[in-house]
């Protein structure tokens, strides 16, 4: 990777500064203990504060909470944590298994993307750092906690804070953990065998008024089976899959400190196996994630007044699987090849295949070699912090250095091999007989690179602090510079932002508070001219609770708290997209000439937007907290509204199609709006030695597109403005056509000539045609406007037991493609549909259509049919543990012992009627349960 | 004392890295801009070159490749566009036109729903007019000589000339685009709301254009990598076919009358001149005549094609060949394309090529099969009585007897598919080439001329001279012309294969034989999709509307034998004359609709 000359500047200007402070400091080592965190300090952006003086809206939640959760992958164990924040599972491969991600449900129809900090430095992925490693996450969710970070806020952001060590008890505190865990598929669907597969396929040909394609003959050679070759039954799961895959996590951490220096290191390692049976890992592989954390975190007390903070951290990511196709097609192979494709082996053991299906999963899993990935990341930051007390008390500055970089490559070991193509003929004697035709041919592994992948990140903070009381008066003021780079391997520019923030607090007898913070912003992506904007947030806060006429024993603590601000967001926009762009397309050029002389050409790319800019949100905030009884109940409630704006939309939509523009023409003109409102209580307490607590929460974020600049439509109900975003738009299916009189007297259905058995729609503006203008709204937005979760956790004499359940609700999903459609591209036909389906003897109680045999135009449309309004509520993760004590423990020098069990995904349920997991809808690898055995050890 | 030292290190940092203005600059990166477009001979060729992709014509729409179809938006999807006349009927998956317009479903909706069509993108043809105005704004700069660049802006103002025509060929008066639209702002989009222009501005523009590019452009180019640019020729043929198309009942009705009823006179003028005037067949007729001058005595090349001995050969010739110097305009089809084009165009699997699971097998009905006279100019005896059994022996002797055109266009069953190979096919006992499913008498074999999936694409041909013979006959029969000049000009298309001529009996009868003439001789050129409706005939039982025939091949014992029999019936309205704008066009309120739709 070449750097240009002015990172190179920056970063030895950086490092310089760094080296100058170390040297000029290092005659005067006085070190002095530096005070230990109060754990009523949260997060913020670019610092800490008291939480019950913060007047934003902030969710934090720690290490300790995410590592109840044993999952793999960071996201995975943010289910049910973190009010406001939506996550959605629709992976399980290991490796690829994250959660999807919606804080405060959708802003923007462009992009809604959100920055991740790592110790306040942006980082690249965060899936795989280890929640051993981290102290607490940070969610911050309003204007007021993110002005600060200009085109970067508007999306939200989270903070991620490491562990750091602390001198407490002067003693080294070493942990040793190990878990193994065993996982099994949630749901794996059902299909059809060979009899009940042909005898459907014939019902389908008749419906479509061809000729039936298997005999009699034939239907009794697949019920009894006495020839399995000739008339093969094959569940391809069952060929492909093992009924159980690995997991384990072991991780050995340090911590501890003196007045010199408090430190913290761990070393990890997480392995994590895919559901492929008889794999050897040499000449093939199951998929695999192997992957090695590590950290070390270190603050210098290097004067009284001076301390540093250094924080590496890095990891290395191995993944291996089958290359011969992807993991989501090996699937779909595996659902759709019919159970009378081809028998998994020849008598003589080799791997069938046909011309038109040569992917024979158990080839493909076995005899096609295997790709890898390879990745790794580090992480590294400098601060130093001087507090200038014989400046003025409470003036301090400091200054940071980060880089980062992430590599990744692929190294793939591939091979082929020949397939034995089963042919049926009638032998002289009239039985039937068969014999295999080999194809294609065996090669040796054959070695490959590539997928190669970099990034690295530089940046600089420096600013000063001031931080004092005065009588009733405090204060806390921040005024930091900071600037970025990133560059991408392939990108002919880097990304580059500047920014000078800040903020003041102000606290007036702990009972009224005000923050006022802003962003100077700027980005490389802009006309000069045009790079900067100004994001300013105020936010107030009231704590009542410190008003004489609220003083009583019920309520031990009251805040409510208002902010308002203005933010911005630069994702998803073109890069230098107000200069104009000529370049080649794809297939642009002229052949002259007999021959093929091919000219290419030059053609216009997207139209230039002279005032490209940035989209801007106005955020609204209006929070309460509370805490009764004691503290044993707190109680919070959060109310937003953001008015997005300047959202990129493509005007060539609304123009006359004669401005002949090919490309498009994006310019700054969408709205939309969003609210919604997160609340949380928890309740703990304790009789004798039983503990017990319980929290819930629940969020709800709707929005609406105001302004979308579409194509104009004739009829309203199929705009998208003023609908969410995200809305389905489809037929009205009222039922199936009964028979031909049905037909007849109903409107034309004009996407295929349609049948009994098939759909049949509401002629909306009734004009006696269905067709494309009789599509309305038909579902809910398909991200969850509901996200819930409800936590209960009992500690009696040493045992514990933690419950934690999620859900959501309000969204729609789409049923489509070969889970739900028998037999297009000749698919499998699942139970489910094989069960429900329409025939003349159960049209009054079917809820599928007929059978077809080619792509029914009209029932495999988007329609009210296939949609699903889905509640989802799952038993997340439970967890029983034992903590061990005695002098026995003593004597080996350990301090604790804990023995747990836990299970992770334990049961889902949900409204939804098909036979599929409700968030993959079956399709690609499916998300797992995963059941654990864990030990930890303290020393 | 060592605060302050930070505390100045602070400042020094802030001060340094704040003094680096160029951190936000965009780096320099290799970016093609308008200025180094036309600053460049290169790159000022490699945009003309956009302009000749954008702005051609090709019969054959390929949807085959998500990033491919951009610019094709010519022709209909998986066939050729005669496939919705009498002449062609098709087999397969691809082809859009059996279930859209066949069935009469088709509307402003489904005609081009944004990235596919059944048959024409008028969008992407404005694509095309907008690169032929930013080429003609620009093309000044360039650094080539006055007399370069004004050959080339012409070759810019015929392709855009072009464009204009291929739109109102279709719907009638257009919104007329001759400068580029500059849309910085969503406000300016106000500013380009141009309402359509009357069907006779339209020809004005379209007419007035090529008489300037026709002033400009050279009768040849002297480098054969050139074959395919556009000479003067060009010009002056779009002009004729212009004109013929505006002089014809559907445009220039007798009656005055439209062919749809409409109280809307503004509709009733965008759709036609609403009005008869004689003068219009004058106009035609003369600029036909000048391409026929043009060829004899200006070009230096363009002739009827004459060569070969065997007729068959010879008129076979004009569309393999892409050198046959009677070609006036042809584009070559892309790599994808060209490619398709022989995939969709080869009958079966009779090319024996692996992956050709998709032919679209055009096959010709009965209904065209008729139009083919005997080679020696008389008519062939039909008279199959409908469902009956007749021997296959007859079927082989009545099709052979038909005149060489038929035997170049047309692979029936007991022939060969590649003339000359040996290899004769029965269609109805081919397994493995799969030719049993024919929709017609045979399957087209114009064009592909037993070519194999894969091997070179013909270039598509735009305008070739035969045409304009027959253009000129048929406009100067309808003012009355010379009867020995009406007979010369369809009797030199008859003679160039062979034919005997005819004679002049009347107008109606002249009428009647130049349009046979025209379609035998232009078959599945695109022509017969087009001229059905400026005659204003599409409507006729057996043209554009009702049953279709064909000669059914059954595999009986002892002898094949064949029926008459019903293949297809069509539907047909007579909004259908002219197509309707795309719904989303009219939904942004500044087009007025063609009446019917």
């Amino acid at each position: 990777m070449k750097y240009h000359k002015k990172h190179i500047r920056a970063k030895f200007s950086a490092l310089f500064l760094a080296l100058f402070i170390v040297v000029a400091v290092s005659d005067k080592l006085s070190a002095r203990s530096a005070g230990g965190d109060s754990t009523d300090l949260i997060d913020v952006a670019y610092g800490k504060q008291e939480r019950d003086l913060v007047t934003s809206s902030i969710w934090r939640v720690s290490g300790s909470d995410l590592r109840k959760t044993q999952a793999a992958t960071l996201s995975n164990t943010f289910f049910g944590r973190i009010p406001g924040m939506t996550t959605i599972q629709t992976d399980g491969e290991p490796g690829y298994d994250e959660a999807t991600l919606y804080l405060r449900g959708q802003h923007s129809f462009r992009s809604n993307s959100f920055i991740i900090l790592l110790d306040g430095f942006p980082i690249d992925g965060f899936n795989h750092i280890h929640s051993e490693e981290i102290e607490s996450v940070t969610y911050l969710r309003d204007a007021a906690s993110l002005a600060v970070y200009g085109m970067n806020g508007a999306n939200g952001v989270l903070l991620i804070s490491t562990k750091r060590g602390s001198s407490d008890g002067d003693r080294m505190k070493i942990s040793l953990k190990a878990r193994y865990g065993v996982q099994v598929p949630t749901y794996i669907p059902e299909f059809e065998g060979s009899y009940n597969y042909a005898r459907l396929y014939n019902e389908a040909l008749r419906n479509d008024g061809l000729p039936e394609l298997y005999t009699t003959q034939d239907l009794e050679g697949y019920r009894n089976q006495t020839n399995p070759y000739y008339y093969p039954d094959v569940n391809w799961y069952d060929e492909i899959l093992s009924k159980t895959s690995s997991i384990q996590d072991y991780t050995l951490s340090f911590s501890g400190g003196n007045r010199y220096a408090n430190y913290f290191a761990m070393a990890s390692l997480t392995s994590n196996n895919g559901l492929y049976a008889n794999t050897d890992g040499k000449n093939n592989s199951n998929i695999s994630f192997d992957r090695i954390n590590f950290r070390a975190n270190v603050d210098i007390n290097i004067t009284r007044n001076l301390t540093a903070l250094v924080g590496l951290g890095g990891r290395i990511e191995d993944r291996m699987f089958p290359s011969g196709r992807s993991t989501a097609q090996l699937w779909q192979d595996m659902a759709t090849y019919a159970p009378n494709l081809y028998p998994v082996l020849t008598p003589a053991g080799r791997v069938t295949g046909t011309a038109n299906y040569p992917d024979n999963p158990l080839g493909t899993v076995l005899h096609e070699g295997y790709g890898s990935r390879n990745s790794r990341d580090v992480q590294a930051f400098v601060t130093l912090k001087e507090k200038l007390g014989f400046i003025t008390e409470g003036l301090s500055v400091f200054a940071s250095f980060s880089v980062s970089s992430s590599y990744q490559n692929g190294y793939n070991k591939t091979k082929t091999y020949s397939y034995h193509e089963p042919i049926r003929t009638v032998s002289s004697l009239g039985s039937d007989s068969m014999y295999y035709a080999v194809r294609g041919a065996d090669t040796d592994l054959t070695v490959s690179t590539g997928n190669d992948a970099e990034s690295n990140r530089m940046n600089i903070h420096a600013g000063i602090e001031y931080e004092r009381s005065f009588g009733k008066h405090e204060f806390n003021s921040l005024l930091m510079f900071q600037q970025g780079t990133r560059s991408v391997l392939g990108d002919q520019s880097s990304y580059a932002n500047r920014n000078l923030l800040g903020r003041l607090t102000y606290a007036h007898q702990r009972k009224y508070l005000a923050e006022l913070s802003f962003s100077y912003y700027g980005t490389e992506n802009y006309k000069q001219g045009h790079r900067f904007g100004f994001f300013p947030a105020l936010s107030l806060g009231w704590v009542l609770s410190e008003e004489k006429f609220m003083a009583n024993n019920f309520v031990n603590f009251l805040k409510l708290r208002a902010s308002a601000g203005l933010l911005g967001s630069d994702k998803g926009a073109e890069r230098f997209a107000y200069n104009q762009y000529w370049g080649t397309a794809s297939s642009q050029g002229y052949y002259f000439g007999s021959g093929v002389t091919y000219s290419g050409a030059l053609v216009q790319l997207s139209l230039a937007n002279p005032a490209f800019t940035w989209e801007k949100s106005m955020m609204y905030n209006l929070g309460i907290e509370s805490r009764f009884l004691s503290n044993k109940v707190s109680f919070t409630a959060d109310f937003f509204y953001e008015n997005r704006y300047d959202i990129l939309v493509n005007s060539v939509q609304t123009m006359p199609s004669f401005s002949g523009i090919a490309f498009s023409s994006m310019r700054n003109k969408g709205k939309t709006r969003n609210y919604g409102i997160e609340v949380s209580a928890n309740y703990r307490d304790k009789q004798g030695e039983l503990t017990y607590s319980a929290g819930a929460w629940i969020s709800f974020a709707r929005n609406k597109i105001s302004e979308s600049y579409e194509t104009p439509k004739a009829e309203e109900r199929r705009f998208t403005q003023g609908r969410p975003m995200g809305q389905r738009f489809g037929l009205e299916a009222i039922g199936f056509f009964r028979d031909n009189t049905d037909i007849e007297n109903s409107p034309v259905h004009t996407f295929s000539n349609v049948r009994p058995g098939d759909l049949k729609y509401r002629d909306q503006n009734r004009d006696g045609f269905i067709d494309i203008h009789d599509e309305v709204n038909i579902a809910r937005p398909s991200v969850p406007e509901i996200s819930y979760a409800l936590n209960l956790g009992i500690e009696y004499k040493g045992f514990d037991l933690e419950m934690l359940f999620d859900g959501n609700a309000n969204r729609s999903i789409y049923l489509s493609g070969y889970m739900f459609w028998p037999f297009i591209n000749n698919y499998n036909v699942s139970s489910w549909t094989a069960a429900r389906r329409w025939t003349p003897e159960t049209h009054a109680t079917a809820s599928a259509p007929r059978l077809s045999t080619i792509a029914n135009e009209n029932n495999y449309r988007s329609s009210d049919f296939w949609v699903r309004n889905l509640s989802l509520l799952r038993l997340r993760n439970i967890e029983l543990g034992y903590n061990f004590t005695g002098q026995w423990l003593r004597k080996l020098k350990v301090d604790k012992m804990r023995l747990y069990l836990s299970a992770l995904n334990l049961f889902k349920w949900s409204n939804l009627d098909a036979e599929v997991d409700p968030e993959t809808l079956s399709a690609g690898y499916p998300v797992l349960k995963t059941y654990s055995f864990g030990i930890t050890l303290d020393f | 004392m060592k605060g302050i030292t930070y505390y100045t290190v602070i400042c020094l940092t802030f001060s340094c890295l704040t003094s680096c203005d160029d951190f936000l600059e965009k780096p320099v990166s290799s970016e093609v801009t308008l200025d180094s477009i036309f600053a460049s001979r290169i790159r000022t060729e490699q945009f003309l070159w956009n302009v000749y992709s954008t702005s051609s014509i090709y019969e054959f729409n390929h949807f085959w490749s998500g990033s491919d179809n951009r610019f094709y938006h010519y022709g209909a999807s998986g066939s050729l566009v005669d496939v919705a006349t009498d002449a062609l009927e098709v087999e397969g998956t691809y082809p859009a036109i059996p279930n859209y317009m066949h069935t009469g479903t088709w509307n402003a909706s489904n005609i081009n729903p944004g990235s596919w069509a059944i048959e024409f993108m008028s969008n992407v043809c404005y694509q095309g007019i907008r690169n032929c105005n930013i080429f003609i704004e620009n093309v000044h700069r360039s650094p080539f000589t006055d007399d370069e660049k004004k050959s080339m802006k012409a070759e810019a103002i015929f392709l855009r000339a072009l464009m204009h025509f291929d739109l109102m060929q279709r719907l009638g008066g257009i919104p007329i685009v001759d400068h580029v639209f500059y849309v910085s702002s969503v406000s300016d989009i106000d500013n380009i709301r141009v309402p359509r222009s009357t069907y006779s501005e339209t020809v004005k523009f379209i007419v007035d254009q090529c008489d300037t590019a026709a002033r400009y452009l050279p009768n040849v180019y002297n480098d054969s990598r050139y074959l395919g640019r556009i000479v003067k020729g060009a010009a002056l043929s779009l002009k004729a076919r212009v004109l013929l198309y505006a002089a014809s009942p559907l445009f220039n009705p007798e009656d005055g009358q439209p062919y749809v009823p409409s109280a809307n006179s503004t509709q009733r003028e965008l759709t036609s001149y609403g009005s008869y005037d004689r003068d219009r067949w004058r106009l035609a007729a003369a600029a036909s005549k000048d391409v026929l001058d043009w060829a004899e005595n200006e070009s230096g090349w363009c002739t009827l094609y004459r060569g070969m001995s065997n007729p068959v050969d010879r008129y076979e010739e004009i569309f393999i060949n892409h050198t046959c110097p009677e070609v006036i305009l042809s584009s070559g089809l892309a790599n994808v394309a060209g490619g398709y084009f022989i995939l969709f165009m080869v009958p079966g699997n009779v090319s024996g090529v692996q992956g050709q699971s998709n032919p679209s097998n055009h096959a010709v009905t009965f209904n065209f099969t008729r139009l083919y006279q005997k080679s020696d100019g008389t008519e062939q005896t039909w008279d199959e009585a409908e469902g009956v059994p007749y021997p296959y022996s007859q079927y082989r002797s009545k099709l052979a007897e038909l005149e060489p055109r038929f035997h170049a266009s047309v692979f029936y069953s007991g022939t060969e598919w590649s003339r000359g190979s040996g290899k004769v096919y029965h269609f109805y006992e081919t397994n493995t080439e799969m030719l049993k499913n024919v929709r017609g008498v045979g399957f087209m074999r114009k064009f592909v001329k037993g070519v194999r999936n894969g091997s070179t694409a013909p270039r598509w041909i735009t305008f070739r001279l035969a045409e304009f013979y027959l253009n000129y006959a048929e406009a100067l029969n309808e003012v009355d012309g010379d009867r020995n000049e009406i007979e010369w000009a369809i009797n030199e298309v008859r003679t160039r294969v062979n034919m005997p001529g005819i004679s002049y009996v009347s107008k109606d009868q002249m009428r009647e034989a130049i349009r046979r003439e025209r379609s035998v001789e232009l078959a599945f050129e695109q022509h017969r999709f087009f001229d059905l409706r400026r005659w204003k005939i599409a409507g006729r039982e057996g043209l554009m509307k009702g049953s279709i025939y064909t000669l059914q091949l059954y595999d009986t014992k002892p002898e094949a034998t064949y029926k008459l029999e019903v293949i297809a019936s069509r539907v047909w309205d007579d909004k259908m004359y002219l197509y309707p704008f795309r719904q989303p066009e009219v939904d942004k309120g500044y087009i007025v609709q063609n009446p019917g739709w």
